[in-house]
């Protein structure tokens, strides 16, 4: 009988599908190393540079995948933005990638996104995708918090409205005022939205 | 005299130009196949999907704002052509957001253009709700129900490792309707 309720177990444990967590990441769980980020090329302040996670010496790291083409990257923009600006001097660091092999999504595209708009991030390109497949990244904006041990905190959405005046739930805030504060956050994972991402086969 | 004719012409000019432009109308009509968006709350999407008269429905997930939804959209428009008489519904299920009017419009013109002559449908909840109700992350995505409206199969790009394309639902539907 014992052994019948183990195979049972085992079934089951073979039948959980390819997605982690809650089911919006096909990669990585809450908990789970964040996947290495190395010598990206980068603008920030308007110059150019190379960006690697290990690098960065800030405690927290917000890392969005993003798009210069994708409508729902412009409608986050401005909230961006505004949390980079918040979130200055707090041990938080912003890390936008660009997986997208549209031509406009690339490096130069890039420097002239961020000179038209104000953006105050650091902003990669991502040529072979790589990092884009290793968080799972489906969405663009999709947001990744990291720890100080690097470990991944939440995943998904900044909040729960593309349409700002109809925002209620400050997911991406919250979470990085948890991970500061020693806490977990209360919302770990929730969907991303936004525009899907294109990965060459 | 002059004036009679002149007047003559000028009604026959008139005339003609109604006539005209009824033919123009007519058509387009014609061109188009009366090709509407029909906006349907997820329930009367689901009571849509049971279809006995149909051996499967395929719904293709969708929204103006999505290239690549709309590069690819051909490929659901030739799957109609192709199925429809072997046994398959086709609908397209726009997640534009209902009370942008600009994108209601626009996803209309656009269906127009493409000659969509099957089920399209605008589904009428809160903008960005339709992710959540078919549980996916991004479009475009596809998806294959029985004729109870059961899933029978989905395809969609969230994992990055295993993102389909319309071929592969081409090929699925192939199959699909030759086993059946």
């Amino acid at each position: 009988m014992r052994k019948a309720v183990l195979s049972l177990v085992a079934v089951a444990a073979i039948a959980v599908p390819a997605f982690a967590g809650k089911g919006y990441n096909s990669a990585v769980k809450i908990g789970d190393k964040a996947p290495e980020i190395s010598g990206l090329p980068a603008v920030y302040k308007g110059e150019t540079t190379s960006v690697s996670l290990k690098d960065i010496k800030e405690n927290v790291v917000v890392v969005v995948f993003l798009a210069n083409h994708c409508p729902a990257v412009g409608m986050y923009e401005d909230r961006l933005i505004e949390f980079t600006k918040d979130y200055e001097g707090k041990n938080v660091r912003v890390l936008g990638i660009s997986v997208s092999q549209q031509e406009g999504d690339k490096l130069p595209g890039i420097k002239d996104y961020m000179k038209d708009k104000g953006s105050n991030y650091i902003y990669a390109y991502d040529e072979s995708q790589a990092v884009g497949k290793a968080y799972g990244a489906s969405n663009t904006p999709h947001f990744f918090v990291l720890d100080k041990e690097r470990n991944i905190r939440y995943i998904g959405a900044m909040d729960n409205s593309p349409k700002e005046e109809k925002v209620t739930k400050h997911y991406l805030r919250d979470a990085v005022d948890a991970v500061l504060a020693g806490k977990t956050p209360e919302v770990e994972e929730t969907r991303p939205y936004g525009c899907g991402i294109s990965y060459a086969k | 005299m002059m004036d009679f004719t002149r007047r003559k012409l000028a009604a026959t000019a008139a005339l003609a130009i109604v006539v005209f432009s009824v033919v123009a109308v007519r058509a387009e009509d014609a061109s188009n196949g009366g090709v509407k968006l029909e906006r349907l709350k997820w329930a009367g999407l689901q009571q849509r999907l049971a279809n006995p008269n149909v051996k499967y429905t395929i719904v293709d997930a969708w929204s103006t704002t999505c290239g690549p939804c709309k590069e690819n959209f051909p490929h659901v428009v030739e799957m109609n052509r192709k199925y429809a008489p072997k046994g398959l519904a086709v609908i397209s299920l726009s997640l534009d957001d209902p009370t942008d009017k600009a994108a209601v419009n626009e996803a209309e013109r656009f269906l127009k253009a493409h000659h969509a002559a099957f089920s399209n449908v605008l589904l009428d909840e809160e903008f960005g709700e339709g992710f959540d109700k078919l549980n996916i992350n991004a479009i475009p995505a596809v998806f294959i129900f029985g004729p109870d409206g059961k899933e029978v199969k989905r395809f969609t790009m969230d994992d990055p490792k295993n993102q389909f394309t319309y071929k592969d639902v081409e090929t699925f539907v192939a199959q699909l309707l030759a086993s059946k």
